[in-house]
């Protein structure tokens, strides 16, 4: 591999680092005192400074150096975290974002920008060191407690004093100082879920444990397995504590745990400990302390005596060792404090992180060949259960459904393949909140929920601008400063809030936000205005909202840096459209906007309802498809009839023989004996067609450039046969049977506009 | 590849596991087992076709063995294969799992 291509990994790589980096930093400025937080920063500036000499780019190396520095010296609270740090530290991760890209890009130009912007970045960084800051008083936030995996020996540091100074009440013989007699070490590991997955079975850790000495006694633990519903059968539930002897010094058998470190929990305790170590261990193992002192004293880790005796002393709470820090700060994991972090914002990075440890990086246009080569053979599996059901093989018939579900199977793992969670995404406005909303003057708080909701990666990709638009516009326009704010008699911080779910076979992406909502009389007037509508036509409320995003609405009178062009709605509008999804708007004055966009889960192949209508075949979304009916024989068909009366409740009907104009040869009376009732959001319609053939697996392909502004279609398919079938728009056919409606019924045409 | 028989008789459901039981197949054996305790009072598993066994496949022995215990219905595990009683050596779980433990696999292991 030349140094060129490990540069290009290095630079993919650093691209997810660098938006840890950013998050935690961000997290920070909300709570200051997040010793996860810091470490994520710590542990992103020193990969950095480690990856960037394997590739030879020295100077990224010798800059990431120094920030490191400043973070281990704010990680052992010779520093303290506060804006100025971060403001830094957001800038050198800024700069840090366009001198990879230019190394990579242009590795040959010197730019003279970036080598000034270096220096400055450095300066600043030094005057950080130098400035004169307080050491952290010991009150805030709560004693940092670093967990060591190894419990020291007694040695006169603060620890042991503190011990000393409690009085022991336990019985005569013993304190906390005593060591206990097990000659030997006493090893509990606590698996993570993610440990098999990541191919660490607890096995090969006795394994390997076994090689290196001697496992005396073995329990294992499953008091971490849920109810049989909630189990993950991927999942590691696997606790165990083992009585090791083995005659190495503490350091080596520390180190033998620094494989599994990420994936696991490790305690050890060398052979005579004091008796106070045993006792901390057992508090902060979560199965409790009279489960794990009971297996211990079966083990003989403890002797009757030292547990009845260690059970009534009374430890100092928590501060357990404090060890100034890590001594192999990199590759050990965070420290885990028993405490759960403030904010559950940095578990979310620790679970970026353990995501790309599990990904495998496939070249795009790979997993693109492979979903259309499974697109053709869900094809052709079509044309052979066809031809099956031509011909009579009954037992060729089992072959051939058996088939179909596996290829059902891989069309969907293969699609899953390309599923990424939407979190990423939302995650990158974090930074566009924190700085916009800076330079307006506004207090903005993102509140980002259902990141793990999963996309097509082509879909992800083409939303980023639309949501950029949204959030930009609600951070503008929506939210008010903070005075206006306390005005109305709202708290004085907005929240905008990202969320995204599934619902219904679609994927839900919502933009809110509680500023003061739309002003619905200044769009109407703009749009009049403009020309988009007729100054006498009457809209409801949600046809004026939706108003805002046709191209030159602003509704606001400051054109402003960001957004109140009147450019950038439409574009959301656009892109939606462009992926078949829908946008609708929910706004309340004083009380904010909600912008909801519904996409399809993917582009590439969808579940369908395959019907006819005289020799033309459609298939609509099966996810719409409510119920068929049968078409009531007395009732005469015509466009009069626009209504049936299904159970009570009064169903618009829509001939699709009519809608589309289809060639009916005048001889032969069209049978159209049947009625899909499909739905869209809270609406119903019924479609009049001639038979039904069921489900269908449709390979979307796209309508040529001739047919782009067709309405009502939004795709065709081929069906086994080799005949194409069209794919209903069913949001259109009823937004247009609405506007049908809305305008006396006048027969318009509609497909060919 | 994990393989499994399940032969339902009345009010008796015998399983026989083949194969490797592993990551990929423990969902699958979590639902097969699952199934025939919440279906019938008295559940026999054979283990002697099992030719490799990992953790997840010892947890999902555990988790069928307590949900049977808390259904109150009799699961039993026989005829371990060596493979399996090594694994469940090292877990030192025989005792939980061995119902009857056969002596002749005790030999081959």
């Amino acid at each position: 591999m030349s140094m060129q291509q490990l540069r290009k990994i290095f630079a993919m790589e650093s691209e997810d680092t660098l938006q840890q980096m950013e998050d935690a930093l961000l997290h920070l400025e909300k709570s200051a005192d997040d010793r996860e937080a810091v470490n994520v920063v710590f542990r992103v500036a020193h990969t950095l400074k480690g990856s960037a000499a394997i590739v030879g780019l020295d100077a990224i190396s010798a800059f990431t150096h120094l920030m490191e520095n400043i973070l281990d010296r704010v990680r052992s609270g010779d520093l303290l975290v506060n804006a100025d740090l971060i403001q830094v530290m957001l800038a050198c991760h800024d700069h840090l974002v366009m001198w990879i890209e230019h190394d990579i890009e242009q590795p040959d130009t010197e730019q003279t920008d970036l080598q000034t912007t270096t220096q400055d970045l450095k300066n600043r960084l030094q005057s950080l060191i130098n400035a004169p800051q307080p050491k952290p008083v010991e009150s805030p936030p709560a004693p940092v407690v670093v967990e060591k995996a190894v419990e020291k020996p007694p040695e006169p540091t603060v620890e042991s004093t503190a011990l000393v100074t409690i009085p022991p009440p336990a019985a005569p013989n013993f304190n906390a100082d005593t060591p206990v007699f097990a000659p030997h070490w006493q090893v509990s590991l606590r698996f993570h879920e993610d440990a098999l997955r990541n191919g660490i079975d607890p096995l090969a850790v006795v394994h390997y444990l076994s090689e290196q000495g001697q496992v005396l006694q073995l329990h294992t633990l499953f008091d971490a397995m849920p109810p049989a519903a909630d189990m993950n059968p991927e999942h590691c539930y696997i606790g165990l504590e083992i009585a090791y002897q083995v005659d190495v010094d503490p350091s080596v058998v520390e180190g033998m745990f620094d494989l599994v470190r990420d994936y696991c929990e490790v305690r050890i305790l060398p052979p005579h400990s004091p008796l106070g170590a045993y006792f901390r261990v057992l508090r902060r193992l979560p199965e409790g302390i009279d489960r794990i002192g009971q297996i211990w004293v079966d083990q003989h880790t403890l002797t009757d005596e030292e547990w009845a005796a260690g059970s009534q002393l009374a430890l100092p709470d928590e501060p357990a060792v404090i060890l100034p820090q890590e001594s192999k700060s990199t590759a050990a994991p965070p420290p885990k404090t028993e405490a759960p972090s403030p904010l559950n914002k940095s578990t979310t990075v620790k679970d970026v992180k353990a995501r790309l440890q599990k990904n495998l990086q496939v070249d795009a246009d790979k997993l693109d060949q492979l979903i259309n080569l499974v697109g053709e053979l869900v094809i052709a599996n079509a044309s052979i259960s066809l031809l099956m059901q031509k011909g009579k093989f009954d037992r060729l018939g089992e072959s051939i459904s058996t088939m179909s579900r596996l290829v059902e199977e891989i069309r969907n793992s293969t699609l899953r393949m390309r599923m990424v969670h939407i979190g990423n995404t939302f995650n990158r406005f974090q930074r566009m909140v924190h700085d916009l909303s800076r330079d307006l003057g506004k207090d903005i708080e993102l509140v980002i929920s259902g990141a793990e909701t999963e996309l097509d990666k082509s879909m992800v990709e083409k939303i980023n601008d639309p949501l950029m638009h949204l959030v930009r516009n609600a951070i503008d326009h929506g939210i008010e400063t903070p005075d206006i704010r306390e005005a109305h008699g709202k708290p004085p911080h907005g929240t905008l809030q990202l969320n995204a779910y599934h619902d219904s076979g679609m994927v839900v992406i919502e933009v809110g936000d509680d500023g003061k909502g739309l002003d619905r009389q200044k769009i109407l007037r703009k749009a009049t205005q403009k020309g988009i509508i007729r100054p006498d036509q009457t809209l409801t409320e949600q046809e004026v909202d939706l108003l805002m995003f046709e191209a030159g609405i602003s509704t606001s009178e400051a054109v402003t840096e960001l957004s109140g062009r009147g450019v950038g709605l439409d574009v959301v509008k656009r892109n939606v459209n462009a992926l078949n999804g829908t946008i609708d708007v929910y706004s309340q004055e004083n009380e904010g906007t909600q912008v909801r966009i519904c996409l399809p889960l993917t582009l590439a192949i969808i579940d369908g309802f395959l019907f006819n209508v005289g020799k033309s075949s459609f298939v609509v979304p099966l996810d719409r498809v409510v119920e068929c009916v049968e078409f009531p024989p007395d009732i005469v068909q015509n466009q009069e009839n626009n209504y049936l009366n299904l159970r009570g409740r009064m169903l618009p009907l829509i001939y699709l023989h009519q809608l589309f104009q289809l060639c009916i040869d005048d001889t032969e009376q069209l049978e159209c004996n049947n009625i899909v009732v499909v739905r869209y959001g809270d609406r119903e319609a019924g479609l009049v067609v001639s038979s039904l053939f069921g489900e269908f697996q449709a390979v979307i392909k796209p309508l040529g450039k001739l047919f782009e502004r067709l309405h009502g279609i939004s795709g065709a398919t081929i069906l086994g046969s080799g005949d194409v079938a069209l794919i209903l728009d069913v949001p259109a056919l009823i937004r247009h049977y609405a506007s049908l409606d809305s305008t006396n019924r006048s027969a318009r045409r509609y497909v060919a506009q | 590849m994990m393989h499994i028989d399940v032969e339902e008789l009345n009010n008796f459901c015998v399983i026989d596991v083949k194969g490797g039981v592993n990551l990929s197949y423990a969902a699958e054996l979590k639902d097969v087992l699952l199934d025939a305790i919440t279906n019938h009072p008295d559940v026999e598993v054979r283990l002697q076709d099992i030719n490799e066994m990992d953790s997840a496949g010892v947890q999902i022995l555990w988790l069928a063995k307590r949900e049977a215990l808390q259904l109150q219905k009799n699961l039993r595990y026989v005829d371990h294969n060596p493979v399996v009683i090594e694994l469940l050596q090292i877990y030192n779980l025989i005792e939980e799992f061995a119902d009857p433990l056969p002596d002749h696999s005790r030999e081959e292991g």
